[in-house]
Parts: C-alpha cells; sequence; structure tokens
C-alpha cells in the first residue's frame, strides 16, 4: 500500500493556523460506563486477568465505542485524532495475558521477553489491535472530514511501553534492564506495519517517558520506512516532570530535541504528565530551539479524584491556558491528554482559533 | 524570530551545542582501553564500578563529550559496551554529557548506539572498504541519530600527505552530505594525526600535512569538524616524556589555529606551551614545521638530554617544595598539582592574616598566570580545568575561616541589639541582625541575553546602603527565574536591568508574563536604552502594576520609598500613570516629524566626487590581532563617562584632574573617586587580572547602494554590511546620510554618480561660454593683460566650441574612433596653438620677475587652503597654469576673479603701477578622466623646462595630483573588535568577597580600557592607513575625537541594528581571535568590550538615525534577508511609525 507523504501538506495548513489534536481515550471511555464483561466480550470472556483497563482491546470488543470517541473528538473540532493504540504491543499487552513470573519468584528479563515475542496470540492480538484501531479511527475522519469538508487526520499511536531501556528495576545491578534494545525495536516495528496497514496518515511516538524506548521507535519507523518504501509524517511527544525531564531517563528537552533532530519529525512537543501549568516553561524552551513545528497537549492539570474526569481543570481552564500558549507563540499543534472530554477539546479548539501559530525558527 | 545557528548538536541528559565561538571541544579519552592501561586493566579485572568513576572523573575534569572503548583481545567489546553505557546512564553525573561509543567494529558501534538516549558519535567509519560499505555504515549513524567521526582512509589505505587527506576527506563528505543526507554539522573529519621524526623522510612533513589539510577542510566542506588523536604525533619518542609533552602541546599549538576543533588529548601528557625550553620548542617546531632538513637529528640528540627528567612526573621532583609560599601556590595551580594545596592555602592564611587576603592575592595571582597562557593559546582546556580545580580546593579550604569572620562580625552585630533591647533572645538578635533594618525587599537583575550590569549593580549597591534587602540574580537571567524568584523571596519590587536594544523587548516579556501570573507588584526598568517614553508606551501598558523607569540610581530610592510607603503609594502611582498617558497621547497624537521615503532620502545623500578622490590605502589587508598592556591603556582613557557611570555629571578635565561641574560636592567626590581609580587601576596593572585583547583588520570595500560590500582578493564579494539611512527631512539642507556614504561606490556607480548625478551648466562669462560641472577637477590657465588679441582669443574660443560640439554629436551617435580623434584635435588646438602662441612670451613677461611671479604662487596657494583642492600649477612669464578642482559651493569663476584680483593688487603696489595686470578671459577645461588628468598635470608642471626656464620654482603640485588614478580602484574599510577580559571575573570574586564596591569599580574600569583600547587602536588604524602621522594629535585631541576618520558600533545611534556584529565578527573572527563573543541578543561578552567599523574619508562623522520609515524597514529586510517583523524587533526604538 502506497502512502504519499502528507508532510507537505501539513506543512502548509501548519504555517496558516494551529491544528488541533484530540482529548485523552481513557478518560472519555470511562464516561460510557463499560463493565469488565463488555470489555472483554465473547472472545476475551474466558481470559485470568481483567481487561476493563485494557482500553486497547475496546478496538476489538467495543468497536462502536472507539468509533464513536474518534467521531465525538473531530466533531469537536480535532484535525488529528490518535489511534487507539497506546498499549497495542506484544509487550504491553502481556501485561494482561501472561502470567507475571515475579508472582512465582521470578523475574522479568529479556528471556521471558524473548517468549512474549514469539508468542503467536501476542503478535495476532497486537497487529490486530493496531490494523483495528487505525481503521477505526480512519472511518471516523474520513466521515467527518466530507461531512463538514475539513480533511480530518489520523495519528497512529506509538505509546512508551510499561518496560525502560534506561532503568534497572534490580538495586543490586545497575546494569540490568529486563528487555533488551532489540525486542523493543521488534515489537515496534510490527506496531508501526500494523498501523499503517490500517490507513493512518501520522506516526505518533508519544508520552516518552523514556527517550532510549522512544530511540527505538524512531529506529523502528525509519526501518520499515526504507523496507517498505513510506513515508509518513512522524510527531514525537515527550512526558515531562516537575524539573523538565524525561520521567524515566531524565532528559532535559533541549536534549531531545538533539537526539531526535535527525527523524525529521513534522513535530516535536510535550504531553501528560504535568497540567499546562507547569509544563509552561519547557514548552516554551522546546518551542525556543526546536526547528520544528511544536505541538502541546497536557493533562486536565493534575489528577483530582474528586473531579467528574478525575482531573482539576474544566474546558473553559484548558481553553484559557492553550490560548495564552498560542498568543505567547509556543505552539502548533494544541490537544488535551488525560482528563481531556471532547467537551474540552470543543473549548481547546475555540481558543486557538485564528491565533497565529508558532514559526518555525529558520523557516 | 531568530534563526538557530548551525552547531554540533549532541546530547545526553542535558544538551551540549559545539558551535565555533566554543573554542576546543574537550573528549575525555581515559576511559579508552586503548588510550588508558588503568582502565583497561580495571575492565579485564571486572571493577566496573571504579571503571564509572574514571568516566565520572572525566566528566569532572571538564570533558565535553567522553570517548568509550572497549577494543582488546582481552574484552568482549560489545557486551562491555552495552554493559558499560547501561551502567553510565544509572549515574546522573556522567549521564548528562553526550557519548563517543568508539570502536573499528561496526557491530559494537551499532551496539553503542543501542545504549544511548541521547545524540551521541560514533568514532569512526571510513571508506576503508569501499563506498557501498560507507554508504550503509552512514545510513545506519543517521538511523540511529548520531554524529560521526570519518577518518581519512579509503580502498588504498590511510591517507597521509596533505593530498590524500584532503581528496578522501572531499570525496567523504560528498557522499555523506549528496548522497546519504548526513547533517554537515555532524560530520568530524580525523585526517590521521601520524608519528614524524621517524627517520623516514616522507614522514618529516606529516605533522605539517595534517595542520594543512586541517585548515583546507574548514575552508571547504562547511561544517564539518576536525578532531584526531594527538599523542601519535610523537611516538617515536615513547619513553621521553619531556620531549612527547613538549612536541603535544606544540601540535596543538599550531592544529587549533588552523582550525582543530576537537581531539582527543591527555591532559597529563600535555606541557604548558610557554614552559617549554626554548630550546626544546625550536628543536620540536623545526621538526613538527618540517623547518629544516636536520631537525630531526637535531630533535634526537636534544632529547638525550631531557631522557631523564621524566616530562611531567614533577610530582616526584619536589624542589619547588622550597620555594615562597606564594611560588608553591602559583607552581600548583599552574601544573594542577592539588596534593599539598591544604597546607600550602593554610600557609598562606597564617602569614597573610586574613582568607580573602590570600584569594586575592597569591591564589588570584596564580590564576592570573594561567588565564594568560590559556588566553595565548599556550595552555589548553585540560590544563585550565586542573588549575580552576585546584583554585577550589584552596578555596574550599578557606571557606570556613570566611563563614567564621562572617559570623563574629553578625555575632557583634547581634550584641549590639541586645545591649539595646535586653529582653531579645540570642536567637531573636541574631535574626535582626540578619534581616537588618530591611526597607523592603528588591529583586533586580540584567534580563537574558544582556550582559551589562555597572548601572545595575550600582543601583543594588545604593538601594542596599538605604536599607532594602536586595536581591541580585545577575546579568543574562530568564523571565521564568526572575519571576520565580519574585515569589519565592516575596520580593516587594522587580528592578530591570539592560542595555542593547533587543533588552526592551525582553523587558516587554516579563511585563506580559508579570501579568499573566497575577503579579501586582511595581516594576523598575533601568539601562542605558532604556526611557521613560518607552517605559511608558511600549511597556507599560503590558502590566496593570505600576511600571516605572528610573534615569539613575539615585532615582531608585526615592521612587522605590515612594512605591512601598503607604502614605506615597497611591499618590505616586496616580502621577506616573497621568504622566505616562501624556508621554503616550503625545506618541501617538503629537505632530509627526516630516520625513522623506527612502528613495528621496538616498536622493538628498551626500555628493562627493568619488571620480577625484584617491581612498588612502592601508598598510595591510586583512586582520592583525592585537595585545595590549594595560598600562598602555590608560593615557587614552576618556575618563568622562567614568563619573557618569558613578553619576557624577560634568566633563573631566585632563590637565587640572578635576571634574567641571556646577556640582561642588559632585567635583570633590570626582577627586576622591578619581584618586581611588588611580589605586585600582595600578593594582590592575601590577596584578595583571586584565587582559585586552583586539583584533582590527582592513579589507577593500565598495559602497553598494546602502550597502557596503567587502570584496575578497579575487574580487569576489566576501560580506555584506547593511547601513541605514537618515530619513528626517531636513530642513538646514544638510544631506541625509548612511554610512555607506563614506565608502567609495562600486566601480559603476562611482561612473554614474559622475555623469548623472551632477549637472553641467554653461555659463556666458566674458565673451566665452564656460562649462562648469559641479564636484569637477579643470586644468586653468589665464594669461596677463597683453598676451594676444581678442580676437585671436575668440577664433580659437569658437574653433574649440565647434570642436565640443562634434564630439558630443559623435559621442551621441557612438563613433567613438571620430570622437577621439576629435578630441585630440581639440587637446591640439588647446595645448599646441594657444600655448606656443603663450610661450613665444609675446607682450610683457612681468613674471619673470620672480617677485611679481612669488605673489601669484602665493595667491594660487593662499586660495587652495579653504577654496579649493589644488593639483599641478605653474606661474609662466606671461600666464599661468592651475589644477584645481573648487570645493563645495565654491564656483570657479569667483575663484579665478579672487586670485587675479588679489595678485593684481600686489602687484601694482610693487610695481607701483595702476590698471588691468591680468586678461578678463581665462581658458577652462574639464578633466574628462584619469588619463586626461595625468596628461594635463604632465604638461603643466613641464611647462617651465619645455618653455626653456632652468630652475624655475614658481611650479607645483597640490594635494589634488594623484587622486585621479582610477575611479575602479577600491577604498577601503576597516573593523575591529577590542575587549577587556578578567573584569567580570574580578568583579564576581570581589562581589563574593562583599566588596561591592570594587565590583563596580573594576568593572567601571574594564568599560574605561575597552574604550581607551578601542581609541588607541583606531589611532594605530589611522595610521596604518597612512592619512594620519604617530605624532600628529596630542591624547587630549585623540580622546575629543579631533581626527579624521569615525569608529562607528553596529547597536549604536548610526547603525542601530546590533545584528550587523555577527558580520563584524566573522568577518574578523574575532571570537577566536580576542575572545569576545556575542550572545544571542547580539551583546558582546565580556561586557568591556568594543566593536566597531573604521572610515577614512574626511567628511565621515558620526549621526544618529531616527524615525525610519516602513519603506526603509521593508528594503533593509530584503537586503539583510531577514522578514520586516524581525528587522522591526531590532530596530523598535528607530522606527518612526506605530
Amino acid at each position: 500500500m502506497a502512502h504519499a507523504d502528507l508532510s507537505v501538506e501539513l506543512g502548509r495548513s501548519l504555517q496558516e493556523r494551529i491544528l488541533v489534536l484530540d482529548g485523552a481515550m481513557g478518560t472519555t471511555i470511562r464516561t460510557y460506563g463499560l463493565d469488565e464483561s463488555a470489555a472483554r466480550g465473547e472472545r476475551f470472556a474466558k481470559n485470568d486477568k481483567d481487561l476493563l483497563n485494557n482500553g486497547d482491546i475496546l478496538s476489538i470488543t467495543k468497536p462502536a465505542v472507539i468509533g464513536d470517541i474518534h467521531k465525538r473528538f473531530y466533531e469537536a473540532g480535532s484535525d488529528i485524532c490518535e489511534t487507539n493504540t497506546f498499549s497495542a504491543t506484544g509487550i504491553a499487552q502481556s501485561e494482561f495475558f501472561i502470567e507475571d513470573p515475579r508472582e512465582k519468584g521470578g523475574r522479568k528479563d529479556p528471556e521471558f521477553f524473548q517468549k512474549i515475542l514469539e508468542n503467536e496470540f501476542l503478535n495476532e492480538l497486537a497487529w490486530e489491535m493496531n490494523v483495528k484501531g487505525s481503521q477505526l479511527c480512519r472511518k471516523m475522519a474520513d466521515d467527518v472530514g466530507s461531512d463538514t469538508g475539513v480533511k480530518r487526520y489520523v495519528a497512529g499511536a506509538i505509546g512508551p511501553l510499561t518496560v525502560s531501556l534506561s532503568n534497572s528495576p534490580d538495586a543490586e545491578d545497575a546494569a540490568f534492564r529486563v528487555v533488551t534494545f532489540d525486542q523493543v525495536l521488534e515489537a515496534y516495528r510490527m506496531q508501526v506495519r500494523g498501523l499503517i496497514a490500517g490507513g493512518c496518515d501520522i506516526l505518533m511516538i508519544e508520552t516518552i517517558f523514556d527517550s532510549l524506548n522512544a530511540k527505538a521507535a524512531a529506529v523502528a519507523v525509519r526501518e520499515v520506512f526504507d523496507e517498505d518504501a513510506v513515508l509518513l509524517p512522524v510527531i514525537v511527544s515527550a512526558a515531562v516532570g516537575l524539573g523538565g525531564e524525561t520521567m524515566i531517563s531524565a532528559q532535559k528537552v533541549e536534549a531531545l530535541w538533539n537526539a531526535f533532530a535527525h527523524l525529521k519529525p513534522l513535530a516535536i512537543g510535550l504531553n501528560c504528565s504535568l497540567g499546562p501549568d507547569l509544563m509552561r516553561p519547557f514548552l516554551e524552551e522546546l518551542s525556543e530551539v526546536a526547528e520544528t513545528y511544536v505541538s502541546c497537549y497536557p493533562n486536565a492539570g493534575l489528577p483530582n479524584p474528586l473531579a467528574p474526569t478525575g482531573f482539576d481543570l474544566e474546558p473553559v481552564h484548558m481553553k484559557d491556558f492553550m490560548r495564552e500558549f498560542a498568543e505567547s507563540g509556543l505552539i502548533n499543534l494544541a490537544g488535551g491528554c488525560c482528563g481531556n472530554t471532547p467537551e474540552h477539546v470543543k473549548a481547546i479548539a475555540d481558543g486557538v482559533r485564528g491565533v497565529v501559530p508558532r514559526r518555525v525558527p529558520g523557516s | 524570530m531568530k534563526n538557530i545557528k548551525p552547531a554540533l548538536r549532541l546530547s545526553g541528559t542535558d544538551a551540549y551545542n559545539h558551535s565555533e565561538e566554543k573554542g576546543f571541544l574537550m573528549i575525555g579519552e581515559r576511559t579508552n582501553v586503548a588510550g588508558s592501561p588503568q582502565f583497561a586493566k580495571l575492565v579485564r579485572a571486572g571493577d566496573l564500578e571504579a571503571a564509572v568513576e574514571v568516566a565520572r572523573q572525566q566528566v569532572e575534569n571538564g570533558a565535553n563529550v567522553i570517548d568509550i572503548c572497549f577494543d582488546d583481545g582481552l574484552i568482549d567489546g560489545k557486551a562491555m559496551m552495552a554493559r558499560y553505557l547501561d551502567l553510565l546512564q544509572g549515574e546522573p553525573d556522567v549521564a548528562k554529557v553526550p557519548i563517543m561509543v568508539d570502536s573499528s567494529k561496526w557491530e559494537i558501534l551499532e551496539e553503542g548506539l543501542k545504549h544511548l538516549q541521547g545524540k551521541g558519535i560514533v568514532n569512526s567509519i571510513s571508506l576503508k572498504e569501499g563506498e557501498d560499505v560507507f554508504r550503509k555504515s552512514a545510513k545506519h549513524v543517521m538511523k540511529y541519530g548520531a554524529a560521526v567521526v570519518v577518518m581519512a582512509f579509503d580502498e588504498n589505505g590511510q591517507a597521509a600527505t596533505y593530498e590524500e587527506k584532503i581528496r578522501i576527506c572531499e570525496r567523504a563528505y560528498r557522499i555523506l552530505v549528496d548522497e546519504v543526507g548526513f547533517n554537515q554539522n555532524d560530520i568530524i573529519f580525523d585526517p590521521n594525526i601520524l608519528t614524524v621524526a621517524t627517520g623516514i623522510e616522507e614522514h618529516n612533513n606529516y605533522a605539517l600535512d595534517f595542520i594543512n589539510a586541517t585548515r583546507w577542510i574548514k575552508e571547504n566542506l562547511p561544517g564539518a569538524k576536525v578532531s584526531g588523536g594527538v599523542s601519535n604525533i610523537s611516538f617515536s619518542f615513547r619513553g621521553n616524556n619531556a620531549v612527547r609533552e613538549a612536541m603535544h602541546s606544540a601540535f596543538l599549538y599550531h592544529a587549533t589555529k588552523a582550525g582543530m576543533e576537537m581531539g582527543i588529548v591527555n591532559a597529563g601528557m600535555l606541557e604548558v606551551y610557554d614552559e617549554i625550553p626554548k630550546e626544546l620548542l625550536d628543536c620540536v617546531e623545526d621538526v613538527l614545521l618540517n623547518r629544516r632538513e636536520d631537525s630531526t637529528e637535531r630533535l634526537l640528540d636534544l632529547a638525550e638530554s631531557y631522557k631523564n627528567k621524566g616530562g611531567k612526573k614533577i610530582e616526584e621532583d619536589l624542589a619547588w617544595r622550597d620555594e615562597s609560599v606564594e611560588k608553591r601556590l602559583e607552581h600548583a595551580l599552574l601544573r594542577g598539582i592539588d596534593r599539598f594545596i591544604d597546607e600550602d592555602t593554610e600557609a598562606a592564611r597564617l602569614k597573610y592574616g586574613r582568607p580573602l587576603k590570600v584569594i586575592e592575592g597569591p591564589l588570584m595571582d596564580g590564576m592570573g598566570v594561567v588565564g594568560d597562557l590559556f588566553g595565548a593559546g599556550k595552555m589548553f582546556l585540560p590544563q585550565v580545568v586542573k588549575s580552576a580545580r585546584v583554585m577550589k580546593k584552596a578555596v574550599a579550604w578557606l571557606f570556613p575561616f570566611m563563614e567564621a569572620e562572617k559570623e563574629e562580625f553578625l555575632a557583634e552585630e547581634a550584641a549590639a541589639f541586645k545591649a539595646e533591647q535586653p529582653e531579645l533572645t540570642d536567637q531573636e538578635a541574631m535574626k535582626l541582625a540578619e534581616r537588618g533594618r530591611s526597607a523592603g525587599r528588591f529583586l533586580i537583575a540584567t534580563v537574558k541575553g544582556d550582559v551589562h550590569d555597572i548601572g545595575k549593580n550600582i543601583v543594588g549597591v545604593v538601594l542596599s546602603c538605604n536599607g532594602f534587602e536586595v536581591t541580585d540574580m545577575g546579568v543574562m537571567v530568564s523571565c521564568d527565574k526572575i519571576l520565580d524568584r519574585a515569589i519565592e523571596m516575596g520580593s516587594d519590587v522587580v528592578g530591570l536591568s539592560g542595555l542593547i536594544t533587543p533588552s526592551l523587548d525582553e523587558m516587554v516579556h516579563v511585563a506580559k508574563e508579570m501579568e499573566r501570573r497575577g503579579f501586582t507588584i511595581p516594576l523598575l526598568i533601568g539601562g542605558a536604552t532604556t526611557s521613560a517614553a518607552h517605559t511608558a508606551i511600549k511597556i507599560a501598558e503590558h502590566y496593570s502594576g505600576p511600571v516605572v523607569h528610573v534615569l539613575d540610581a539615585s532615582r531608585s530610592v526615592p521612587v522605590t520609598t515612594s512605591l512601598l510607603s503607604k502614605d506615597q503609594r497611591d499618590g505616586f502611582v496616580a502621577d506616573l500613570r497621568e504622566k505616562q498617558k501624556k508621554a503616550k497621547e503625545a506618541f501617538l497624537g503629537g505632530p509627526k516629524k516630516e520625513t522623506l521615503s527612502i528613495e528621496e532620502a538616498r536622493k538628498a545623500g551626500p555628493k562627493f566626487d568619488w571620480e577625484n578622490y584617491l581612498p588612502p590605502v592601508p598598510g595591510f589587508t586583512g586582520t592583525k590581532a592585537i595585545e595590549s598592556e594595560i598600562s598602555e591603556l590608560v593615557e587614552y582613557i576618556d575618563w568622562t563617562p567614568f563619573f557618569h557611570a558613578w553619576e557624577l555629571r560634568g566633563v573631566w578635565d585632563r590637565e587640572k584632574k578635576e571634574l567641571k561641574t556646577k556640582n561642588e560636592g559632585g567635583a570633590a567626590e570626582a577627586k576622591k573617586l578619581f584618586a581611588e581609580a588611580g589605586e585600582y587601576m595600578e593594582k590592575l596593572v601590577a596584578e595583571k587580572r586584565l587582559r585586552a585583547r583586539g583584533i582590527y583588520g582592513f579589507f577593500p570595500a565598495n559602497a553598494d547602494g546602502d550597502d557596503i560590500i567587502v570584496w575578497n582578493e579575487d574580487g569576489t564579494e566576501r560580506t555584506k554590511f547593511h547601513t541605514l539611512r537618515q530619513q528626517l527631512k531636513k530642513t538646514s539642507g544638510k544631506p541625509n546620510v548612511a554610512l555607506s556614504d563614506w565608502v567609495k561606490p562600486v566601480a559603476a556607480d562611482c561612473i554614474r554618480h559622475a555623469e548623472q548625478s551632477t549637472t553641467i551648466t554653461k555659463e556666458k562669462w566674458g565673451s566665452l561660454p564656460h562649462w562648469y560641472r559641479e564636484g569637477a577637477t579643470y586644468a586653468v590657465t589665464f594669461r596677463l593683460e597683453d598676451t594676444f588679441s581678442q580676437g585671436v582669443l575668440v577664433a580659437y574660443a569658437k574653433e574649440k566650441e565647434e570642436l565640443k560640439r562634434r564630439i558630443q554629436q559623435a559621442d551621441k551617435d557612438g563613433e567613438e574612433g571620430l570622437a577621439k580623434d576629435l578630441r585630440k584635435n581639440l587637446d591640439k588646438l588647446y595645448r599646441e596653438r594657444i600655448e606656443s602662441v603663450l610661450d613665444q612670451g609675446l607682450g610683457d613677461s612681468w613674471m619673470k620677475d620672480e617677485r611679481i611671479a612669488r605673489i601669484v604662487a602665493d595667491a594660487i596657494r593662499f586660495f587652495a587652503e579653504s577654496r579649493y583642492d589644488l593639483g599641478a600649477w605653474c606661474v609662466m612669464p606671461n600666464h599661468v597654469h592651475m589644477i584645481l578642482s573648487p570645493r563645495d559651493s565654491e564656483s570657479l569663476s569667483e575663484i579665478l576673479h579672487s586670485i587675479k584680483r588679489f595678485s593684481a593688487r600686489e602687484v601694482n603696489k610693487v610695481l607701483g603701477s595702476e590698471g588691468e595686470f591680468w586678461q578678463k578671459e581665462s581658458y577652462d577645461h574639464i578633466i574628462r578622466d584619469a588619463e586626461d588628468f595625468v596628461n594635463q598635470t604632465r604638461y603643466v608642471l613641464n611647462n617651465p623646462e619645455s618653455a626653456g626656464l632652468e630652475d624655475w620654482e614658481f611650479v607645483g603640485n597640490g594635494g589634488l595630483a594623484g587622486r585621479m588614478q582610477s575611479a575602479a580602484t577600491p577604498d577601503f574599510i576597516g573593523g575591529f573588535v577590542v575587549g577587556i577580559h578578567g573584569a567580570d571575573e574580578y568583579a564576581k570574586e570581589l562581589d563574593a568577597a562583599h566588596d561591592p564596591y570594587g565590583s563596580i569599580m573594576v568593572k567601571a574600569i574594564a568599560d574605561r580600557l575597552a574604550e581607551a583600547f578601542a581609541e588607541k587602536l583606531h589611532h594605530q588604524a589611522r595610521i596604518e592607513w597612512g592619512y594620519e602621522t604617530e605624532t600628529e594629535l596630542t591624547k587630549d585631541e585623540l580622546i575629543h575625537e579631533n581626527y579624521q576618520g569615525i569608529r562607528p558600533a553596529p547597536g549604536y545611534p548610526a547603525q542601530p541594528d546590533h545584528t550587523e556584529k555577527p558580520i563584524l565578527f566573522e568577518l574578523l573572527n574575532a571570537s577566536a581571535e580576542t575572545g569576545v563573543t556575542l550572545t544571542e541578543s547580539c551583546a558582546m561578552h565580556p561586557g568591556a568590550a568594543v566593536c566597531g567599523l573604521y572610515f577614512s574619508p574626511p567628511d565621515s562623522h558620526y549621526f544618529a538615525l531616527s524615525e525610519l520609515q516602513k519603506d526603509q524597514m521593508e528594503d533593509y529586510a530584503r537586503r539583510k534577508g531577514m522578514t520586516l517583523a524581525e528587522v522591526e524587533k531590532w530596530l523598535g526604538p528607530w522606527l518612526g511609525y506605530a
């Protein structure tokens, strides 16, 4: 399947206006009140572990819900929605389907993950999640796009995994890693292929906690592009902590830009982790140095168990913050991460509408 | 928005961007098993903890990047690379720097890349196995996102000669850049440092080959860097460390000058360049630079005598331990030995009494020596970092003693409180002592991008003297940091300072941020470019709290007091807002000054007769780096601004050494201050704390419209300066100038200038028509009353007119040949026929009488001083020839009239005669071109001799001669950068030592020294330029700039655009040569620095721009390749439109 590189087309739009991303998949799923059995469906009814929190599986068991969420985000004003594939790799899915060796005194290590990578069931599941996830979003993008006359795009979401290449869980051995770079690379390669097969427009390496994991994803993307002769725009987005560094591997934002500039990403940005207020200084720093477009989709503030969405900020707050970011010339793409519902996205879209987008340095 | 500078951008957890001005990139090489047997031993023994410690030490020692290599037969390189890098990731201090993965095996390199979250460097790949393998490796490196070292190898092996090196590097570069798409800034060449002095003749030029190849690469392969392993050079002297260290040091000295930017260097194997014994250095440099055929033998012979000196094994040679404590400290600092530093520091403390004295005394002296040697490229960063560590250790030893001193001081204060208020607890009294009598908390900072802080420091001191608690955040402070700190400390006022234009924008930014973050406290604005108007119009509107412009430090106290006083605050703020409202209305609604369009302004530019101007030619072109003794600058200092810095207004009288001011107290204070400044100056000179480094240069250049093109030797364009033109309509009739007006226009323009911009007018005067052209040069002949009849004259004149008419017709018809022939005829008529009649000496030949001739000659010379430029002239017995160019607004006819009238009167007095002496008529001829000029000049000068007058003294040549040589010769422009290094550091130390007065004093003096250096250099440049002699002007005249030529600086009124600075810096290679660098906002660092362009013409003068119009800004943006918005941002305060 041939894919035209959309970078040029998107670049044109990005010069004209701030494009709107979507909000939180997980948060929005929770508003549908699904229960465990709904999540499992018939197909996974007998699984040993609970699946309610395995959001990605809903692309298979509850496609109508996922499709509806995409549709609502697009209708709220998203130009780009992310596929429901945050954890659609064999490595991440193993958490829901494979017995944890630690329960029996074992440990997760490269040997364990080698078996995961060779597990046919997980491979097929991951492939299906990516293809279906991408297709679901594609359909809604095309539907809403033709209904409204505004073209919508699908970003294949590539999440951070539940394992780290930078960190040792073994206090005794700082050089120990549960998984190898090549294993992570292999898992990501399959995800990238599946997403592309499902028809996505963009690949989004996002919520980067660990830059080395993200590097493996970047290598996977490059390899698939080369081997399959395709080229899609790539967005790179990191989740930084209070000091402005990736939460696990502690890389600062300019260092991150230096490490990913070779990918020539369509955009680089920050998402998740912090609310917009705390994210701002690091966004500003990134915006200063990045010779490409900058994206930003923060959480709706900090977690607040008492709030209906589980997060502090309401649509009107997000609107104000994102509008201020836009007016300060910090961003080219705006959306929301955890805690942001379609109402939030609508507010964000209202907030950034008509504001001149950030200019890429040197352009 | 700014553009992003090209740089080698690397990262670990932190970013490291290596751009050229960063100097030498240090690669730590102790984590390379091939380079460090000790590290190899640790790794082989599996002691990875200790091996990680080695990496940490590298980073602590200042390595920018660490090289990691496990190529060793006894080590599983791939597994060890993975494990070691994983371990380093767990060490935040190490993980922050970029990693260079080093191996000869691709699989190890790739394994390394799989363990780097940041952007590292692959060391290395090459064309050794052909282009396909090379291309594939390069693509892999790119996939992981790393920079790459390319060894100069190809299918035939290692490049040894210059030709091979550059051929292979160019080939590799083309493949990487053109085919693979590699970022050119990520390419690092290692053109092989090969061993010299091997006894094999072909090896003799190896060092020079490397150095020359380096230079070639830097010039021809844009973006590429050059690196190399230095120790290889001296391999033939292994076992003789003294010689090896000398070789490494000398090699680095020359290679870095050629552009080598990084390298693998063992700091422990480097001698200090200046410490190399002269005899050894000569021999080593003979070898390295291949200066003599027998250089290897000579070095071998000499090496024998150094063999047992053991090089760096000085720790074992403890003779220096017997020296004085000062000498011991200096030795330790210079050599980076910390073994005895505690005991030596303690000894010094006991000797000096106070810990601070030890720091300011022997320790700083020692570091001064280190700094000097480093600045001169004679010590290298690794060595300097070692010195700094020793220094730190010494200070650390002293720290508790300094703390104790402070405690003691506080305790005294607290005791005083207790004495007054016995009810206080000890704790409370201490708190009171600490808190002092705070009148309010004041946060002050120089904004991001700006380094200037003298004024700010003075404000800080003045406020603290008045009881405010001042927190000074220093220079280049980002908005976030300022505001975070303001919240954290509960600041009552924020004060911002800045000197350069972009700082104004940053202040606006801070105001906006304060508004956004909900601040309400007052914001004070100060600094040289700030103004009450700008504050009112551009800053205040963004912040709802009070925004007050503070003219100087003395105003800061009443302003802050009012703002913080409950009673006065409201009134003060209301008053302020009213004033600012008025200022704003005045700005927006006030009568607009009348301006010209840029086209009109150009037409109203000055008109120079470039055709007749021969630019002075400087003694050299290119650049000269200059270092000046501080003591030599003192006499060039203009002290007036120094007193202004201290807010003492007036003019300094150099002779009387007093400040001319109406304020008597001010004058007395100035006297005191001057005496103290003198003491500081003496100290600065004696301690050699300051270094004055500068560079200046001359370049062939021509103006191209309002731009100035600087030429390469070969006539191609090297770079371009851009200038701005005054657009205010002038009623005075003065021209609308731009700096480019003082550079001769490019040849085409020069001719156009002569042909189009001047008008030729025909005047009827006497019975002959005369052709006049503004700014032209004429050959004129006039004669005694009775030389020949008017009838003959008229006949000749008619013939001449007819010829001229036909010449013009021929020119119009494009009949070049005919026009030329006719011109010859015209010359013939003039020269041969008329002249022959004249030279026959018909009529009275009064001027055979020397008295008479002298009167006439004097008259010619007399008027030349004020009314025209005189070329060749002669007084003949019955006629006079002169070549002249009337000055502005002088007409030829009036000039001739004056000469004739003046001389006739004098002659009549001498002769006792009356009546006409001169014939009314004169002949004048406009000099067409250089050839014509030369011919006419030759004729005039030879006339006496050809007419048979021997030893005739009434002939001469004025200054005009020779100026017309060629319109196509280029003009020249000069440029300079000077900086005073060491003052910021010194001031910082003084600050740290709680001596703000000294700190400000040192900075203010350094500023003056920078200006003085600029003045001195300009003096030297003018002499070099050949239009001023060494002793022509007194120092006072120099200081008052009573000389020809100007040195305007970008960022100042004649060209307020700071972004011209990078062009100047690049042209002069100023950052590398002088250590003066530019911040993102184009401020110079150190702050005590001056730069500018040199213009030579007599008419050049300083001027100010204002009311720049949008049409010029659009044109300027186009010329500079910037957007209108960028240009408007940089020139904000000078714009004449909203």
